[in-house]
């Protein structure tokens, strides 16, 4: 059967560094740690509640914090007691603030009492929106944004489903895993969510190489209508939804919108996964398929890892002992974030775990001057130009940065991987992202406070209109002047006034002479 | 012949209009005394000794003010004031990128008697209070112009870092 292939622009091909994919297919399971770190995000707007407190049982699957519209709740992902709960910050910067609970389990994995649905079409959407709400789903492929929500704003807007099984980095192969082990469940979530926001079309988007998947996901779908088969060419940053969209329609997503605006629902496959768990089995999100990377010397598979196991233990588990050679990763080769505590835990959002030893990185790149290659900008594949900000930035006009825009920027590293004078150019990028940000807060509350001197400047002018008996104020109003029933209807207010002035007037005066007979007898 | 008599009936009826249309809609605000007014501060501070940031930047272009005089825009603003305007400027007067410091102010209640002075003199009606109770500073809306500091009559009005 013939195929189209869909292309994006730009990218790089990681196929041709041979690389060991093995354990796609094979899933081990790791006994769970006895210590288990969560950590609640805990912003300035919206206040996280707690539900328990310290040396409380919790099962397995209880939650542990109040969720409100825009935050999901967080449940406990295993049966025992809490030790200890206390505030954390990865930084030394305070917005960024954390509510650490360290849980101890027993041993036991039990659950609480769960309600399964197995007829969905029974229930109304908006309830079925709300179970997915309280078992506490968010977007699993990096986005964290909570699915209900998304799901909420999609009724009566969108037509198709796209569901994204393509890897946001190479060699990560936690969403192969899935579709190799639970391609029945993933078909079912899929008809739950299309239910939901009533789709007719379900494109399901696979990369080109992987031809296990391709031949088993074809045969099943064979007699159906509703589901089709694309298939995207093999090149490193297509995880992303703008991207997707871009390389499967031929539409841009407008800046500052979203994919919902012009028709399309997209999610991951864990979070669709997920969702058939929390709707059919009534199980809230408690664990997770991560990638165990790790260089030839070392061990690498995927594994169902409950969320908040540190990542010490992970090192225990292979029996990696020198910490001081390695570097540990979290979340991918190229876009991943690099971890100096051991006790950091994986979330929900982390799809993979990354470990080199420190000599292949070490390698000491000198940086050259930039001399306008142009390679940067032919392989960006959103269009931007990574050279003109190179310079942009060097002479400080912030003003141009964020005319080319900047902000749209996705930080893929492509163009720092093809550069041949090794500028680090995702680093200055991400420094004048910072730039942007307090130059948007320093407009904003410009433009608060001169609303508000301006309201508090008409306020006293028309305060002194009226009290002073100036008439400035009849003369400057043409409409007044002409219209001479209200000019007598100010006049009357205007007398009014001066009656009760004399009256205060009296007032005064009677009191003062009575405090004066007063002082006379008791002379 | 013709060809005259047709573009000189065209350009008369296009200059009547051009004309009407001028007095009209006439702006009254000065366009670059706009431009200037949205790059000040807007803190209402009176450090400039003039009575508001609009009358400062009125001032820079009908009295032919100094830029320099903002003192909590500091001397970046005066670049990019001198940008605008084409002025020629020294390097040797202005130092780029100096850390910028934001203060708010917030109240001591213990000691606040309730007397309101504060609250009528704030710009920007950041202090909510009735007399006779106590006051507090709404902290999203003060601009830090120290304003109410002098006018404070037991000194309960302090200075606060906001962010460094």
């Amino acid at each position: 059967m013939h195929k189209k292939k869909y292309n994006f622009k730009g990218g790089i091909d990681y196929s041709s560094l041979k690389k060991e994919q093995s354990n796609e297919t094979v899933k081990n399971f790791l006994s769970f740690p006895k210590k288990f770190i969560i950590f609640i995000k805990h912003s300035l707007l919206q206040k996280n509640q707690l539900r328990v407190r310290i040396n409380q049982k919790v099962l397995r699957g209880q939650p542990l914090s109040f969720g409100s519209e825009t935050i999901v709740p967080v449940h406990s992902p295993a049966s025992g007691y809490i030790k200890n709960i206390s505030f954390f910050s990865f930084s030394e910067n305070k917005s960024n603030e954390y509510i650490k609970i360290v849980i101890i389990s027993d041993g036991e994995d039990k659950w609480i009492k769960l309600h399964p649905i197995k007829n969905y079409k029974k229930h109304t959407p908006e309830k079925l929106i709300r179970i997915i709400h309280k078992s506490g789903i968010i977007g699993l492929g990096g986005g964290k944004f909570p699915s209900s929500q998304k799901l909420k704003l999609s009724i009566n807007k969108v037509h198709t489903l796209v569901i994204n099984a393509v890897e946001s980095e190479p060699f990560v192969t936690s969403d192969d895993c899935l579709f190799n082990n639970y391609l029945n469940e993933i078909l079912v979530g899929c008809k739950i969510i299309s239910w939901i926001s009533k789709i007719k079309l379900v494109l399901i988007v696979v990369q080109e190489n992987k031809t296990e998947i391709i031949s088993k996901i074809s045969s099943l779908i064979h007699n159906q209508l509703l589901f089709k088969l694309c298939l995207i060419s093999n090149k490193y940053p297509g995880g992303s939804s703008k991207i997707l969209i871009k390389a499967l329609t031929d539409k841009e997503i407008p800046y500052k919108k979203h994919a919902i605006d012009i028709g399309f629902l997209v999610f991951n496959v864990a979070t669709v996964y997920s969702i058939k768990r929390a709707v059919f089995n009534g199980e809230p999100l408690t664990e997770r398929i991560v990638t165990f990377l790790g260089d030839k010397n070392f061990f690498h598979g995927n594994f169902w890892v409950k969320i908040g196991t540190p990542i010490s233990y992970f090192l225990m588990h292979f029996k990696i002992q020198a910490y001081s050679d390695i570097n540990i990763y979290l979340g991918g080769m190229l876009m991943g974030n690099k971890v100096f505590d051991l006790n950091n835990s994986t979330l929900q959002g982390q799809n993979c775990i990354f470990i080199t030893s420190n000599k292949l990185i070490n390698k000491k790149y000198t940086e050259y001057a930039c001399i306008r290659c142009g390679f940067c900008s032919k392989a960006c594949p959103i269009n931007l130009l990574p050279q003109q900000l190179y310079w942009y930035i060097q002479s400080k006009e912030h003003d141009q940065t964020n005319k080319h825009h900047i902000l749209d920027c996705i930080e893929c590293k492509v163009c720092e991987q093809l550069c041949p004078s090794n500028i680090p150019l995702v680093k200055y990028f991400k420094y004048e992202k910072k730039i942007q940000h307090n130059i948007n807060i320093e407009n904003n509350r410009r433009n608060l406070s001169l609303v508000r001197f301006e309201k508090k400047q008409k306020r006293l002018f028309f305060n002194k209109k009226i009290f002073s008996k100036d008439d400035l104020f009849l003369k400057s109003n043409p409409i007044l002047r002409i219209n001479d029933f209200n000019s007598k209807k100010i006049e009357k207010t205007l007398n009014s006034f001066e009656i009760e002035e004399n009256k205060k007037n009296k007032r005064k005066e009677i009191i003062q002479q009575a405090i004066n007979r007063m002082k006379l007898k008791n002379k | 012949m013709l060809a005259i008599l047709f573009f000189g009936t065209l350009s008369f009826v296009l200059g009547v209009i051009l004309s009407y249309t001028a007095n009209k809609f006439r702006t009254e605000i000065d366009p670059i005394v706009e431009k200037i007014n949205r790059l000040l501060p807007q803190s209402q501070c009176g450090q400039c000794n003039y009575p508001g940031c609009y009358s400062y930047a009125k001032a820079i272009i009908k009295k032919n003010e100094k830029i320099n005089k903002c003192t909590p825009g500091g001397s970046e603003l005066e670049l990019k004031i001198s940008k605008l305007l084409n002025f020629k400027t020294s390097l040797k007067t202005t130092v780029i990128n100096e850390k910028k410091i934001f203060y708010t102010v917030w109240i001591d209640e213990k000691n606040c008697v309730g007397c309101s002075k504060c609250a009528s003199f704030c710009p920007v009606d950041a202090i909510v209070g009735t007399p006779g109770f106590v006051h507090t500073v709404l902290q999203k809306f003060c601009n830090g112009c120290n304003i109410c500091l002098s006018h404070c009559p037991t000194d309960c009005i302090k200075k606060k870092i906001f962010y460094e």
